[in-house]
């Protein structure tokens, strides 16, 4: 065969095979969420969605209780890790050479390898313990452990890619550093932020290890965050374990609402990147 | 910017040689009338103010090629106004030059004409004003005809000396006063040679050909 | 004779050990446009920001000597205000991207909290970008964002913005740098209009624009102010021997 024949068939060997390998990369990825969807769609009703857990052998039931309990956890974590995490973040790029920040970066590169579950733990010892009672707070505490490495490490990357020009027009003007970072900065900031939020949200939203031993689940509606609090993941878990179809059933329901929602934060974050997304 | 200072240095350009012609047409009157008289006037008031134009225009165009960098067109226009500056300033020393001779010859009472010799002043006013307009106007086609009108210049300044010497034979008198009148001839070429310079780089502006000294072939 | 705006006396420039500026003392006339000039790395951009207090904002970085503005020393006032009395335009476009062109202009007072009321805005706004030859073009599009315009539009944005707040100098650190020709050749023009209210100082390593643009200019070579003075005189006949060399193109 001829050299350039020969280079035409590596050619497309190459590129055949290629996409064959990201083929078979997603196929696990849409085997899941078809077969999720298949299970859990039919299940997913008005009664569903809006009514709490009926006991064993009674039909029927919901998940408003997981709903909202995941809920409140999220919205815990939140408010505990964006104004840390973002804080950090900006420490971080504004002020790289300081020990601080230097520790700040190595604690969140070993925060994102710890467990979930050890993570549960430490929640458990430091929080569950001391208030002597499983709770929704103790939960969202511990969730939000596990959302910061996200949010700071997004907000990090952001803030580094921010031209210095930029701030340094913003100081020509005779503009003050917080007011340059307030309304100069963390704006431009603001599609690099907003994504690692939504990333951290869709991250533990599907996190069931570490509630096991702080939210720890509850068959009623509660929206007090002293008490323990129902979870999706947790329903999953449990009903999934159970030895009745009828559960097995609604847990699916529940993993198709969860799949959903994590879902819609990813597809959600990267619309906010399109639009939001400053170039400089 | 390059534009403003380009036509500043036109408009001195261009006072310069109306200047000039004020001056011309001075030495064109003293021939008619034989007023030598205006000589005085010349020197005084408008021969300071061309000698001064003149080192203004040098040293405008100096500044702007330094500063400027002109190309293309605007270069060619910077190299032809640098030439012409000279030229024009040398046609008004001949001006005052040849209203001097004029008086020298009244100074003797002796009234000496010569119609050809008003006939080559009046060709070479119009060479000054037609090879200005070329430059005013960017006419390469005026610039040529004035290039030409130098012929008939030449060839008149030959027929005026050969009717002056032909008139001294005649009359020894006047030989002294003749002399003056050649000399006068002789300096009205020269004006020609000068608007014909000037014309050949107004030519070379507009056109970017240089068509000196070969004149038959390149025109 | 001139009015000089702006003195340095001695004015010396480090970071840390190296010392970048050496000993400049220089005036800069008021109301016209000067050129600071020299090979990269001649310490130009340094000695420009030490004018308006950005240099200090580098770490490790100090000065040594005084400048003096209308007979004030810099160094005794607060950054901030030396900062809005010199205002500086850089090298790279870069109007606030999440603000629209109107706001943008009037950035350096809402920033601040300094709020002069809708109309007297709009008339600041309106003002600025004129001077700044852009009016004509965003007009009708000033709330869009700063960035959807073109490199040369956004650095006559930038202009605008630094007029707005009615410095009395302003800085250029090699504004035309990063944009084509066409649009340099407009900044260009429009520099030569700012004279009337502001004093101009301009950094650039290309020396035909000094030559084009300026009235003074200041030649420096390794960190030392090596020759000042009217532009046409030093660009036709130069007093120091290593101008010459920079200019005919035989150093830098």
């Amino acid at each position: 065969m001829k050299n350039i024949e020969k280079r035409k068939l590596k050619n497309s060997v190459f590129k055949y095979s290629t996409v064959a390998i990201a083929i078979l990369a997603l196929l696990p990825l849409f085997f899941i969420i078809f077969y999720v969807f298949r299970k859990g769609l039919p299940v997913i009703n008005w009664e569903f969605l809006t009514s709490v857990p009926k006991s064993i052998g009674e039909s029927g039931g919901g998940i408003l209780n997981a709903m909202v309990g995941t809920l409140m956890l999220v919205i815990i974590a939140s408010a505990i890790a964006v104004p840390i995490g973002i804080f950090a973040g900006v420490l971080i790029s504004e002020h790289p050479d300081n020990i601080i920040s230097k520790m700040l970066n190595l604690s969140v590169e070993i925060l994102q390898g710890i467990p979930s579950i050890v993570i549960g733990l430490i929640g458990y010892i430091w929080i569950v313990r001391q208030m002597g009672h499983f709770s929704a707070l103790s939960g969202g505490i511990t969730l939000s452990i596990m959302m910061l490495p996200m949010i700071i490490k997004h907000t990090k990357e952001t803030l580094e890619l921010i031209p210095d020009t930029l701030k340094e027009s913003a100081y020509a003007l005779g503009i003050p550093y917080y007011n340059t970072l307030l309304k100069v900065i963390l704006p431009s900031g603001l599609s690099g932020i907003f994504t690692g939020i939504l990333l951290g949200l869709a991250r533990i939203a599907g996190e069931t290890a570490p509630l096991l031993f702080t939210a720890f689940g509850n068959s009623y509606l509660n929206v007090d965050i002293l008490k323990p609090v129902a979870a999706l993941p947790l329903l999953i878990y449990n009903y999934a374990t159970s030895p009745y179809q009828e559960w097995h059933k609604i847990s699916w329901g529940a993993s198709c609402i969860l799949v959903i929602f994590v879902l819609t934060l990813n597809i959600i974050s990267r619309l906010v990147i399109k639009k939001w997304k400053i170039k400089y | 910017m390059l534009e403003d200072k380009l036509a500043e240095i036109d408009r001195k350009i261009i006072k310069q040689s109306s200047l000039v012609k004020e001056m011309l047409s001075f030495s064109q009157k003293a021939l008619t009338e034989s007023k030598g008289e205006l000589y005085s006037d010349l020197k005084e008031e408008l021969e300071p103010e061309v000698n001064d134009l003149e080192l203004e225009i040098d040293e405008a165009c100096i500044n702007l090629l330094a500063l400027y960098n002109p190309e293309a067109s605007d270069l060619r226009r910077v190299m032809a106004i640098l030439k012409m500056n000279n030229d024009i300033e040398r046609m008004g020393d001949l001006a005052v030059s040849i209203c001097q001779r004029i008086r020298d010859i009244e100074d003797s009472h002796q009234i000496v004409t010569s119609k050809k010799l008003r006939e080559m002043a009046e060709i070479v006013s119009d060479m000054l004003n037609d090879c200005i307009d070329a430059f005013i106007n960017s006419d390469s086609e005026k610039a040529k005809e004035v290039i030409k009108t130098d012929e008939e210049v030449d060839q008149l300044r030959k027929n005026v000396i050969t009717d002056l010497v032909r008139e001294m034979f005649e009359n020894p008198n006047i030989i002294e006063n003749t002399m003056q009148l050649i000399n006068v001839a002789n300096k009205l070429e020269r004006m020609g040679d000068h608007a014909t310079n000037i014309s050949e780089d107004v030519y070379y502006m507009v056109k970017g050909k240089i068509i000196k000294h070969d004149l038959q072939n390149k025109i | 004779m001139e009015n000089k705006i702006l003195k340095t006396e001695g004015l010396s420039a480090f970071y840390n050990e190296n010392e970048a500026v050496q000993n400049v003392s220089v005036s800069f006339p008021k109301n016209e446009i000067t050129a600071i000039m020299g090979p990269s790395g001649c310490g130009k951009t340094t000695f420009l920001r030490c004018l308006n207090r950005m240099h200090e904002l580098t770490d490790g970085a100090s000065i040594d000597g005084k400048i003096l503005l209308n007979g004030e020393n810099l160094n005794e006032l607060e950054p901030i205000k030396v900062r809005r009395q010199i205002g500086m335009v850089f090298q790279h476009p870069n109007p606030f991207p999440t603000m629209s062109i109107f706001n943008n202009v009037i950035a350096g007072y809402k920033l601040n909290g300094i709020d002069k009321g809708e109309e007297e805005f709009r008339w600041i706004v309106e003002k600025s970008l004129k001077e700044a030859g852009l009016w004509e073009e965003v007009k009708n599009d000033l709330h869009k964002k700063g960035a959807s315009l073109s490199g040369g539009q956004k650095q006559r944005l930038c202009i605008a913005r630094a007029l707005a707040i009615n410095p009395e100098i302003i800085l250029m650190d090699e504004p035309t740098s990063a944009l084509d020709p066409v649009a340099t050749k407009h900044i260009e023009e429009l520099i030569g209009n700012l004279t009337k209210n502001v004093t101009v100082i301009l950094v650039t390593h290309n020396m035909s624009q000094a030559g084009r643009v300026s009235d003074y200019a200041m030649f420096m070579y390794l960190g030392e102010m090596m020759e000042t003075g009217n532009t046409d005189k030093m660009f036709t006949n130069p007093k120091k021997e290593i101008t010459e060399k920079f200019l005919t193109g035989k150093i830098g």
